[in-house]
């Protein structure tokens, strides 16, 4: 599976996300519903000098209540960020998730939904 | 009794120097460290949404000295917009489309990431140039 798909299948393991419901892989649909989180890749990944892949995730949170989205990145962003020695079989060969961007409101959406976004660095052997 | 008389004149005058060297050198690393971040953020993809025009032109680098700390920044300013299309969200569409090949979001972000090791050797670069100048005069 890709690294996005794994981090979705974890968080939906580890939380009440459902995916393809609430918790989106890749990018938002058009119709993207309140309440939910999406999880993708975006550029920036590398290899670091030990030869580990540092791969850059963004996820966001949107809600039509501010407090709403931030209080649905705070129960995502704990469960991944400074964390090692990841057990679940979604999650295997990630040694450390750093953290790039803590998470923050951005803007509200053409919907007229608050969106929050934090990014991770992933890095995998 | 011997007594040993040392002048350190020539030390002290020697760290002054090194310590001003040291400074100066860190802050023009900082400087050309910043402009080369500035310059790929505009230009390497995933580059800016638009190559030219206002939010293109209000990509501001600032090195401020701070007693001994020195901080460089990037940002892009009087662009309300500017974190939205940043972040990949935007108020118009969604989700957003960049149009022009080889831009897209985290057009910074991306850049801090992959390439944070140049910008470090850029500002050492000039730091440890500084500093040898420095000591190749005090000789």
């Amino acid at each position: 599976m890709s690294l996005v798909q794994d981090i979705a299948t974890y968080i939906a393991a580890k939380s009440s996300f459902v995916i393809d419901t609430d918790l989106f892989i890749g990018a938002e649909t058009v119709d993207t519903p309140s309440g939910s989180i999406v999880v993708k890749e975006f550029a920036g990944s590398t290899e670091n000098e030990s030869g580990l892949e540092e791969r850059a995730i963004q996820i966001l949170a949107s809600d039509r209540g501010y407090v709403n989205a931030e209080t649905l990145i705070n129960v995502v962003y704990p469960l991944l960020a400074n964390k090692s020695g990841f057990v679940s079989d979604d999650l295997t060969g990630i040694f450390f998730v750093g953290v790039s961007s803590m998470p923050g409101f951005v803007d509200r959406d053409a919907s007229g939904h608050f969106v929050f976004s934090c990014s991770l660095i992933f890095k995998k052997e | 009794m011997i007594k040993f008389k040392a002048n350190t004149k020539l030390f002290e005058t020697g760290m002054i120097v090194a310590s001003h060297a040291a400074m100066q050198g860190t802050v023009e690393g900082a400087k050309v460290a910043i402009e080369h971040f500035k310059n790929d953020a505009l230009t390497v993809p995933p580059k800016c949404p638009y190559e030219k025009g206002w939010m293109h032109d209000h990509h501001v680098t600032e090195v401020t000295v701070l007693g001994s700390k020195v901080k460089a920044t990037l940002s892009v300013v009087d662009t309300p917009y500017a974190a939205s299309l940043h972040e990949g969200i935007s108020r118009w569409n969604t989700p957003y489309v960049y149009k022009t090949p080889g831009t897209g979001m985290k057009w910074i972000e991306s850049k801090a990431l992959r390439f944070k090791n140049m910008y470090l050797r850029d500002a050492l670069g000039r730091f440890t140039t500084r500093l040898k100048l420095a000591l190749e005069v005090m000789r």
